[in-house]
């Protein structure tokens, strides 16, 4: 496990710190699966309380973030996406419980490049950010007219 | 989820309730190197003053060059060397020498000029606690390196050639360090991700103490650090969507 760990391209910068894997495990005992400190939530919001308190802040909650299932999304040791991301497809990695397809035919994809910055494609956190904002389906904006004219300018009043 | 190279030009700083306010404008963003090959989640860049920067583009496993030069970007030939894999941090000295650390060994790589290996910076000569972790590094103007050792709790201040020379230890008060700068006046800066706070130990000082709290207000989990020139301290934090470049004040 430690060898494709730090094989990784990102890795957890505590796991590497003085206090390495006590950063977030309890050696002795715990009730929490994986000798956690606490619950899941409670040892990643040691650190990232930010996060946690976005989520309190939206107005419409993110199911796995709000009940801290933080490893829904997230791998806590290591991995070779950015934020620690456990697949390299945010698409698929949303899509493992949001089954947009069905309902949506909005261009989504690799091949989709975001007209605000060429350099990144159109994914689901183009527009929504995962841990809450304070706006209804934590889009980045207070209207979907404003967040959807961010890239459909000719559109905007 | 890439980050932008932004190149802001600094304006002259005004004046307002009687702190100093520093205005960045937007002069360009550096999407591609002149190939047209986009960057690739760069996550470190530096500039030296001589018009010089240099992006390390992280996901493409390279370092590339520019020159800024009357308001347009010229790149020149790229670093990509197999001994350099993920680099996460680049500096660059006076004498043109490249320095990278890599995301993936965790060693600080010393590039030439011309764009060779030269070797790993390793800290010689150290005293008790062996063991090193870089999460970050930076230079002095004397070439001297800095490296926040993540791993024993310390900035190493090495010589030009990684020979120990001090350390000195994170405060106890600090919960986790990301970044490292050093300022004109030879003070170490550190930015705490956790707390939202900068420490600062002074030129030949032992200790840190905290320069600024209350960054909160302003940044969710700050992972940069920098000082220009004019020995203003500048915060940056590189978020999801965007950035917030804070002046905290000068040294």
């Amino acid at each position: 496990m430690l060898n494709e760990t730090l094989s990784k391209k990102r890795v957890h910068w505590p796991l590497l710190s003085k206090r390495g894997c006590l950063s977030c495990h309890t050696p002795h005992a715990s009730t929490a699966k994986g000798l956690i400190r606490g619950s899941l939530s409670d040892a990643c919001a040691a650190c990232h309380k930010d996060s946690v308190a976005r989520q309190k802040r939206s107005p419409t909650k993110h199911e796995p973030v709000d009940k801290g299932q933080c490893m829904s999304c997230h791998v806590p040791h290591a991995s070779d996406q950015v934020f620690l991301l456990a697949q390299p497809s945010v698409i698929d990695l949303c899509g493992k419980c949001h089954d947009w397809l069905k309902h949506s035919s909005h261009p989504l994809g690799d091949k989709i490049v975001d007209p605000r910055n060429k350099n990144i494609t159109v994914d689901c956190l183009s527009c929504h950010r995962s841990h809450g904002t304070e706006y209804k389906h934590f889009i980045y904006f207070a209207t979907t007219s404003e967040m959807c004219t961010q890239c459909h300018i000719k559109f905007k009043r | 989820m890439n980050k932008i190279i932004a190149i802001l030009i600094l304006l002259l700083p005004i004046s307002s309730f009687g702190a100093e306010l520093v205005r960045l404008k937007h002069a360009v963003s550096v999407y591609a190197d002149g190939a047209g090959v986009v960057l690739k989640q760069p996550e470190g860049v530096d500039c030296n003053d001589q018009s010089g920067f240099i992006i390390a583009d992280s996901g493409n496993g390279r370092l590339l060059p520019y020159r800024f030069e009357e308001g347009i970007v010229k790149p020149a030939k790229e670093i990509k060397i197999p001994e350099l894999s993920y680099p996460v941090a680049v500096k660059m000295n006076s004498k043109g020498e490249v320095f990278a650390l890599d995301g993936i060994k965790r060693r600080i790589l010393r590039i030439g000029s011309e764009g060779a290996f030269k070797g790993y910076v390793d800290a010689t000569d150290l005293p008790a606690s062996a063991a090193v972790m870089p999460r970050s590094f930076t230079l002095d103007n004397q070439g001297n390196f800095f490296v926040l050792d993540i791993f024993s709790g310390r900035v190493l201040v090495l010589s030009p050639e990684g020979k120990f020379l001090r350390q000195v230890d994170f405060s106890p008060d600090s919960r986790f360090i990301s970044d490292v700068a050093v300022d004109r006046k030879g003070a170490i800066l550190l930015i705490d991700s956790v707390l939202g706070e900068v420490f600062s130990a002074g030129k030949d000082e032992a200790v840190f103490v905290p320069f600024s709290k209350g960054l909160k207000e302003y940044v969710d989990f700050p992972v940069s650090v920098t000082a220009d020139s004019e020995g203003r301290v500048l915060d940056e934090l590189l978020d999801v969507r965007g950035h917030v470049v804070l002046q905290l004040g000068h040294r």
